[in-house]
């Protein structure tokens, strides 16, 4: 199950999906906004996906996923828009018969999605400015 | 062929657009449509190393042909969870 959606993620509510009885183990991961990074303070995160290709890539990552490990469930919700501090942004539900391959799957998931999943976020800083954040990015020339 | 490209996150705000539109010769491939898009909006410098370009919801290779007929989109290094 992928969904991006642009209201609160009910973790709880992934997880008892998650929970089946042909399951023996269920992992949960949570992205949630961090209040300092390298020292400066963030008040929130907002985050733009491009929703057509940001779902198509997710629904990809859950099939390849499906196909490497014996997954009961595989549930990736992502969040759009404002995110306050300590709320989730991300989540990941992924259950197996045994412990290791849902460990195995939901860090495969949680890494894999921010390196194709086209969505940004945008860090608002306690000092008032904001910033997008792309990995890779080079340094503007001074104008 | 006349080329829009959607933009998104940081592009948008570097080109302060939502798509920038450009001119490529017939049979252009995604490397081609970098430097042309290099050339109409020197603004997205910082951003044009590390982008990838997806058509149709698809990512592209630099040389895969241009489909003038998808939707194409400007994909900045991602920064999802």
């Amino acid at each position: 199950m992928i969904q991006l959606t642009d209201q609160p993620i009910d973790a709880a509510a992934l997880l008892a999906a998650a929970q089946q009885p042909a399951a023996g183990a269920v992992v949960l991961f949570v992205g949630i906004t961090r209040e300092f990074t390298a020292g400066r303070q963030t008040t929130q995160l907002s985050y733009e996906a491009y929703a057509a290709m940001a779902e198509r890539e997710m629904a990809r990552l859950e099939a390849a996923a499906r196909e490497r490990w014996p997954l009961v469930e595989c549930c990736l919700v992502h969040r759009t828009g404002d995110v306050p501090l300590a709320e989730a942004s991300v989540a990941i539900a992924a259950s197996s018969p045994h412990r290791a391959d849902a460990f195995e799957a939901a860090r495969w998931l949680i890494d894999t999605l921010k390196q194709t999943v086209p969505i940004w976020k945008r860090e608002h800083y306690a000092d008032g400015a904001t910033e997008w954040v792309h990995p890779g990015e080079t340094q503007q020339a001074a104008p | 062929m006349r080329v829009t490209v959607r933009l998104f996150a940081g592009a948008k705000a570097l080109a302060q657009a939502g798509a920038v539109e450009v001119q490529l010769p017939a049979g252009a491939t995604y490397a081609d449509l970098a430097a042309a898009l290099a050339k109409a909006s020197p603004s997205l410098q910082p951003l044009a190393a590390a982008s990838r370009f997806a058509a149709d919801t698809e990512y592209r290779q630099p040389a895969d042909a241009v489909d003038a007929a998808a939707q194409i989109a400007l994909i900045p290094p991602v920064s999802g969870g």
